[in-house]
Formats: structure tokens, C-alpha cells, sequence
């Protein structure tokens, strides 16, 4: 079987566009990558997660699905504001997209979800002009 | 009104209805055409998203970016012990990451081992709280 495309032109404008606007959202950058991992897929989303321009306020999503699963990573600035717990609470958002194969609908479900959980607290006294 | 007219008025119509249905159901799935699905049988390219269209034109280019081993690509022994490394393509936009052309990168080509936190089936974890040598590094690992 020859190496197909999993997404559609449209999925993936609709996926980047869900990036453009969580990062508009949240001030974070947002990567998400689909692919086989080379071994452990937490290893290697660490791995790439490493490898942007700027990790610490980054957030990756590495998915595989030939071991079906999916990894999260927030960079150290991100984990500041974002609790994992709540990271972990957004990756059940797509489980179900993705065990039905729909990977546009899971991404974009945990990119807005991720988008509000980074997005940074509006304190009134000291951000009231 | 004739046997004919009847039948066509209440079993012609509704079939009709009923393939109409069908086809606006089935058609977007139709028109992926053979999408690849999750498991082992995966064969699709790997897809990037978030990063420039130059940049992902080139990890296309080079599908083995990522290469395992300790040895692959950079001196492991500058950044500890670890198995996955991002390759350092001389260079190229692959020694600036995903995003390098933003604000110009660095030399970063290698991910620290915080250490693998998965569950089994169907199961979810955070992965801050359960190894503290790792670095400053969160999220959570999801299987389906």
C-alpha cells in the first residue's frame, strides 16, 4: 500500500486555521504533528516538542496511530498556567473522534480545548486601565 | 388512481427518500475515498501542522528527521542520556525546528528523556507529578 494523505486540502485548513486561532487566543504556539513515532511516542513527542522554535511556550500534540495514541506536551511556561490534569481532561475530548478514525475532529476538539486552558487569566484590578 | 400510480406514490417515493438519505450520508465519507485508519496498518505520511509550508515541504522531503538511537545525529553526551533525537540538518530550516523562521531558532536538535508515562488501553495520565528528574516539561498521554 503506498503512503496516502490522511487529510483532505479542507481538513487541513481547518486544522491550521484551529491553530492560528488558538495561538491568537492563548499567545502560545501550537504544533501538532501526525505520524509514526520512531520507538516510544512520548519520547518522541519530547523529541519534537524540543525542537521548536520556542519549547517552553509551546504546546505539541503528537499523534500515532499506529500505536493509537496521542501525546500532549506544554512547555515549561505553559505548565505555569495549564495543569496537566486539565491537559489529560482535554485528550479524552477527542478519544472519541479518534476511535472512530475521525482525526480532523479530534485535533480540532483538544486544540480549542488546549486554546482555552492556555489562554491567560484577565485579572481586573491590575488590567483595567 | 391505478395499482401502477399507487405503487409508485407510496413505495416509489419513499425509496427514493430513503436513497436519497443514503447517498448525502455516505457521500463525504466516498469523496475521502481510502483514508487511511488508526492501527498498524497505517501507511499515511506524516503531516505536521503549525509550521510554515516551507519548513513542512522540507520534513516531507525527509521523512527521517526523527531517527532513534542514541547516536543519531547529535552527541547524546551534551544533553544526557536519552533515545529519540531530532536530527540537525546543516544548514537547512531543519536545525531551526518546526518554526524556526519566526525569530530565527537556535541549535536545538535534541529532546531530553523526561521518561515514558503510558497507560493502557483507553486510559489517560498526566505526566508532570511522576518522574521530578524530568524537566520543566507537562502534559499527558492519551490512548484510544
Amino acid at each position: 500500500m503506498s503512503a496516502g494523505n490522511a487529510f483532505t486540502p479542507i481538513e487541513r485548513h481547518e486544522i491550521d486555521r484551529a491553530i492560528r486561532d488558538a495561538e491568537r487566543l492563548s499567545g502560545r504556539d501550537f504544533y501538532a504533528h501526525v505520524g509514526r513515532s520512531a520507538g516510544d511516542s512520548r519520547r518522541t513527542a519530547l523529541a519534537l516538542h524540543s525542537a521548536v522554535a520556542q519549547p517552553a511556550s509551546s504546546i505539541l500534540i503528537h499523534v500515532d496511530p499506529t500505536q493509537r495514541s496521542v501525546e500532549i506536551v506544554t512547555g515549561a511556561d505553559v505548565r505555569e498556567t495549564v495543569d496537566d490534569r486539565h491537559v489529560a481532561l482535554a485528550g479524552l475530548s477527542m478519544q472519541t473522534a479518534f476511535e472512530a478514525g475521525d482525526f480532523t475532529r479530534g485535533l480540532l476538539a483538544v486544540i480549542q480545548q488546549l486554546a482555552e486552558l492556555a489562554r491567560p487569566v484577565r485579572n481586573l484590578h491590575t488590567d483595567t486601565p | 388512481m391505478s395499482t401502477l400510480e399507487g405503487l409508485l406514490i407510496f413505495a416509489g417515493i419513499p425509496l427514493l427518500i430513503v436513497v436519497a438519505i443514503t447517498v448525502m450520508v455516505m457521500a463525504p465519507s466516498l469523496a475521502k475515498g481510502n483514508q487511511p485508519r488508526s492501527g498498524r496498518n497505517w501507511q499515511a505520511a506524516s503531516e505536521w501542522f503549525g509550521a510554515p509550508r516551507t519548513v513542512r515541504a522540507e520534513a516531507a522531503a525527509n521523512p527521517h528527521q526523527i531517527e532513534s538511537g542514541p547516536g543519531a545525529g547529535y552527541n547524546p553526551a551534551s544533553a544526557g542520556d536519552h533515545d529519540n533525537v531530532v536530527m540537525d540538518e546543516p544548514g537547512g530550516a531543519g536545525d531551526r525546528g518546526p518554526r524556526g523562521d519566526r525569530d530565527g531558532g537556535g541549535d536545538r536538535g535534541v529532546a531530553t528523556d523526561a521518561g515514558a508515562t503510558h497507560t493502557g488501553a483507553h486510559a489517560v495520565r498526566g505526566t508532570s507529578a511522576e518522574d521530578p528528574s524530568r524537566d520543566q516539561t507537562g502534559g499527558a498521554s492519551v490512548r484510544w
